[in-house]
């Protein structure tokens, strides 16, 4: 069989050919230690993106303003590619030394052992005195894996010109805001703005409204599909998104938006700094209301890992960087650059702050989380999301009612053995 | 070094084709003739197999490994240590709805390949004929198979956009829909919504093979035909059909094997959504590894694939290699 | 049976105009209009500006007063295209570069020297061309990571190559197999090596198929994105193709960016279209596909 040959032997010779055909690759590097100068690879979804890119350059330029001869090399990988390349990384053993990753897929790369454990270096620090409750989510196996750096509360983005031409008030319920949204769309314009396609933020954006009708995708060991929350929550998604553009993900809806195309949409408080780009005639009539729905959800969206496979020097010298990004000074600068709540509490309270941010920085305190707690949803969520988002984009293209679609769903997770 | 080296032998060549002997039989009897020397003939064939042994054969072992291995995301140091399984195979049988994937990836093929051959076989009769303007219009035609995957997804991304595409406006201008179709977004007209952009840059490749074929076919015939009273269509069907019928069947199988594994197209367009429908094997395997983070499996259906694509090749190479070689 | 294009000093009579051909080209004008019409559209779409894209009711033509050419200068002013392109043209280079040396020998192998195993290359070259990218991309960075050659250009130029030969190695296979043995038997009783005789005739003669060759291998690397987005990492490094995603992030898709850099993305290869074209048509003609 196969799988009896040394693994050495095809790569050996894989190895020889190249050496044949190239006559030489790359001479062999020098195996940093003690303190000579070293790289340590940072990868992340968010240096294109306004407001953030700057605080993370930011971090960056105070570490290697600390650090000596420490170098930071900043890697920018798409948000959809971002699975894929960590995945890769991991795969050959050259995963990157500081790791930015979304909370829901935290888990799978913990569930494999690859994540350094941080409890004894988080003891010797405020975090655990100053973070949010949902730090505890950085949790694996009884140990933390992990650093929160954002998470935030769903609001209303809306546009004052459009609803006043349209005689519309801000909805103050799920209702009028199909209402609402009835009545704004018309030619180009659209009354609301919905992820209405295969994407990853379609499963955060429906939970944001499972949660804001008070339900749960799967609460006490046992999945919520089919409860009455569940299903008006889905069904309030599936009539306000016909008034919203098809076929977009969250970041056309974003663009719609700010072109004044979309007016109204539940979103974060990142869209604020990306504010400055929107179209002149919008920028100024963009305003933020607390969410239509009974209660706030609240997306924990991420945070920053050491893997466990780096050297001891990587690994402290990652620590240092983690731990000043969570520092009073930076977190003020998060505020600052973000126009985002930060982590650590009482941050940026000094900070100026768009007028728009306020809702947001109310809203968290009374907030639900979206992420389920489910140890086996979050080890498999690549799979969980996959067939949820089967079920969402069933509901949004069909007429089938929305308990038959999700039973499917149930049953198909737990076929796959993936239990709430 | 003999004079004139450069006229010699097309002068050469011109006479050998004076004395009727067509080129396929010279090229025939040059092979019969040559004095062959294997060594010679293995050197320079060593690249090639070297290139091959690099990139395929330690990947297909890999594959092969990760396929017997209960593993869920991959990774070297801990493969060999992987318990060896079945597992991945029983699963890709029984739970993952392996055959809705074939049978998709067919219809994706044969969804591309018919529409590009008709469409590619229609603009090479057209630019046989002689008229002014042939070669300009003949070459902005070719153009779209220039394309990169990736440039063209953007394109119809924008062009098939639910709300503000061109297609959808056209389509309405003219009343063949009433109300805008969001066509990548629908399970039931995403695959359409996949399969015309690649039909877009696939045809002219048909263009061009067939045309080059089609400037191989007597001008003599079709006179002795237009005297005969052959019509249009019967011209095409006795003279033209038989005389390209060879090198058809071929630029179909290669083009049909060029959608086989399209990705860049596909994964820009849709990533393979709404609800799998348009997930071919290619981009199946892909999201099996890297979105819902399933190795073994992936590995499963690469190997599967790779078999399907031995059997395949297998099964049409004896046809292929007397056509080709 | 000559193959017409393929020697271009030989030429078809003057053409005339006739009713009948002024219905060829209107036909003629009528495809390529379809041809090319998305191309246009990008076009359109990259000199109009954002606001006035999003509308259900698109006008065919430019509007002038709204003509702005903003997306090109913020592409070259914000986005590092000028980067992106200078390695495109490096892996493209290289790549072909390599491609076409190793193809060449390979097809001169299959075509001139028989040995055995022949059908079996065949074969397998064959396979590989079938192969779907996404079952060889993890294992092949698995395996230039171990060797230190990620996140260089040449892990591309080699993983683009390997994609190149298997096909471009049975197109020169074929071009050969349409030159007859005896010209460079000629040349080789004339007093020639083996290697001049390749080099003076054959090749000369196989111009038109070299050409297409080359051609196929330009476009298979310029157009790859699986390989580039998956072994490199820096963004100094990135080719076109993924530097083209960098208009679709969280705030929104750039769409008059996305055209405007998608449109010079394919422009060199227009360009090589019009300059190599007329010989690949010829090219093939001559016995890359039997007629």
């Amino acid at each position: 069989m196969v799988n009896k040959v040394s693994k050495k032997a095809p790569l050996a010779l894989a190895l020889l050919a190249v050496l044949g055909l190239v006559g030489c690759a790359g001479g062999a590097q020098a195996v940093p230690g003690g303190d000579e100068p070293i790289e340590l690879e940072f990868v992340t979804w968010q240096l294109e993106e306004a407001g953030i890119q700057d605080w993370w350059t930011a971090v960056i330029d105070e570490f290697e303003s600390e650090h000596d001869g420490v170098t930071i090399v900043p890697r920018h990988v798409d948000g959809n590619d971002m699975a894929e390349f960590v995945t890769t990384r991991f795969a050959a053993d050259s995963a990157p030394a500081i790791l930015h990753l979304p909370t829901e897929v935290f888990a799978v790369f913990a569930e494999e052992g690859w994540l350094e454990e941080l409890d004894s270096r988080l003891a010797d620090t405020d975090i655990p005195q100053t973070w949010p409750e949902t730090q505890s989510l950085m949790e694996w196996d009884g140990t933390t894996q992990g650093l929160m750096v954002f998470g935030y509360s769903v609001q209303l983005f809306y546009n004052e010109q459009l609803l006043e031409e349209a005689g519309q008030s801000v909805p103050t319920t799920s209702e009028e805001l199909v209402a609402v949204a009835k009545a704004l769309t018309e030619g180009d314009v659209y009354g609301y703005g919905s992820v209405t396609t295969q994407h990853r933020d379609l499963f955060r954006q429906a939970s944001s409204y499972v949660v804001g009708f008070g339900g749960a995708w799967a609460k006490d060991g046992e999945y919520q599909f089919t409860s009455t929350e569940v299903v008006a929550a889905l069904e309030n998604y599936r009539e306000v998104s016909k008034f919203s553009p098809q076929g977009i993900s969250s970041d056309q809806k974003r663009e719609l938006f700010f072109q004044g195309k979309v007016a109204m949409m539940l979103d974060g408080p990142f869209n604020i700094p990306a504010l400055a780009d929107a179209a002149p005639e919008v920028k100024d009539y963009v305003k933020v209301a607390r969410s239509p729905f009974d209660a706030i959800s609240y997306y924990p969206a991420n945070g920053l890992h050491i893997p466990s496979t780096g050297t001891d020097r990587e690994k402290d010298l990652a620590w240092d960087f983690l731990e000043l990004s969570a520092s009073a000074e930076m977190q003020d600068l998060f505020v600052e650059l973000y126009q985002s709540p930060a982590a650590r509490a009482g941050a940026g309270s000094e900070a100026e702050v768009s007028p728009l941010l306020e809702e947001f920085i109310t809203g968290s305190a009374e907030s639900v989380g979206i992420i389920p707690s489910s140890a086996s949803i979050r080890a498999n969520f690549g799979t969980f999301d996959r067939l949820v988002q089967d079920g969402l984009m069933e509901m949004l293209t069909s007429d089938r009612s929305i308990s038959d679609i999700f039973a499917d769903v149930e049953e198909r997770l737990l076929s796959e053995d993936i239990q709430p | 070094m003999p004079t004139g080296a450069a006229t010699l032998p097309r002068a050469y060549f011109l006479r050998l084709m004076h004395l009727g002997v067509p080129v396929s039989s010279i090229a025939q009897r040059a092979v019969k003739f040559s004095r062959s020397k294997p060594f010679m003939g293995y050197v320079f064939l060593l690249p090639a197999i070297l290139l091959a042994l690099l990139l395929f054969v330690y990947p297909i072992y890999l594959v092969t490994s990760i396929s017997l291995r209960d593993i869920d995301v991959v990774s070297l140091s801990r493969l060999e240590s992987a318990p060896l399984t079945q597992e991945n195979y029983v699963q890709m049988i029984i739970g993952a709805d392996i055959g809705t994937t074939i049978w998709r990836s067919v219809l994706y093929m044969v969804g591309v390949s018919v529409p590009s051959f008709l469409i590619g076989l229609g603009a090479a009769l057209l630019f046989n004929k002689k008229f002014r303007g042939n070669r300009l219009l003949r070459t902005l035609t070719l153009i779209p198979w220039a394309v990169p995957g990736v440039v063209a997804g953007a394109a119809f991304l924008w062009m098939l956009d639910g709300s503000y595409g061109i297609i959808n406006y056209a389509l309405a201008s003219v009343g063949l829909i009433t109300e805008y179709v969001p066509w990548l977004s629908r399970p039931e007209t995403a695959l359409i919504g996949v399969i015309v952009p690649t039909v877009w840059t696939q045809f002219p490749f048909y263009t061009l093979v067939l045309l080059a074929s089609l400037q191989n076919v007597p001008v003599e015939l079709y006179e002795a035909a237009g005297m005969d009273g052959a019509n249009a269509f019967q011209r095409f069907r006795h003279i033209t059909w038989p005389a390209i019928r060879s090198s058809a069947s071929l630029a179909l199988l290669l083009g049909a094997l060029t959608a086989f594994r399209e990705f860049d197209l596909i994964y820009s367009l849709t990533r393979g959504g709404p609800i799998g429908a348009t997930e071919t094997l290619a981009v199946r395997i892909y999201n099996e590894f890297f979105v819902y983070f399933d190795g073994g499996v992936a590995g499963a259906i690469a190997i599967l694939t790779m078999i399907a694509c031995a059997l395949g090749v297998g099964v049409l190479y004896p046809y292929v290699k007397k056509e080709f070689f | 049976m000559i193959p017409t294009l393929a020697y271009p000093g030989i030429r078809r009579q003057r053409r005339r105009w006739q009713p009948k051909s002024i219905v060829l080209l209107g036909a003629a004008i009528v495809v390529a209009a379809m041809a090319i019409f998305p191309l246009y559209w990008m076009f359109l779409t990259s000199v109009t500006p954002m606001g006035a894209l999003l509308t259900k009711q698109p006008t065919l033509f430019p509007q002038l007063e709204l003509l702005s050419i903003d997306a090109y200068v913020s592409a070259f002013t914000d986005k590092d295209v000028l980067r992106w392109f200078g390695n495109s043209v490096m892996v493209t280079v290289g790549s072909s570069a390599l491609a076409m040396v190793v193809s060449l020998m390979a097809g001169y192998s299959l075509s001139r020297l028989p040995s055995r195993g022949q059908g079996a290359t065949g074969y397998a070259l064959l396979l590989t061309r079938i192969i779907p990218g996404t079952v060889l991309v993890l294992p092949l960075f698995i395996m230039f990571n171990s060797i230190g050659l990620t996140d260089g250009l040449l892990a591309l130029v080699l993983a683009n190559a390997t994609i190149i030969v298997p096909f471009a190695a049975w197109l020169m296979k074929g071009f050969f197999d349409g030159i007859p043995y005896e010209l460079e038997e000629a040349a080789m009783i004339d007093g020639c090596s083996r290697f001049q005789a390749v080099c003076k005739i054959v090749l000369p003669l196989t111009a038109p198929g070299l050409a297409a060759t080359a051609l196929y291998a330009t476009m298979t690397a310029w157009g790859d994105f699986l390989f580039a987005r998956t072994l490199i990492d820096s963004t100094d490094l990135w080719t076109l193709t993924v530097g083209l995603s960098t208009f679709m992030n969280e705030n929104g898709t750039d769409w008059s960016g996305l055209m405007a850099v998608g449109l010079l993305s394919v422009l060199p290869l227009v360009v090589l279209f019009f300059v190599l074209q007329p010989f690949f048509v010829g090219g093939l003609a001559s016995g890359g596909v039997k007629g």
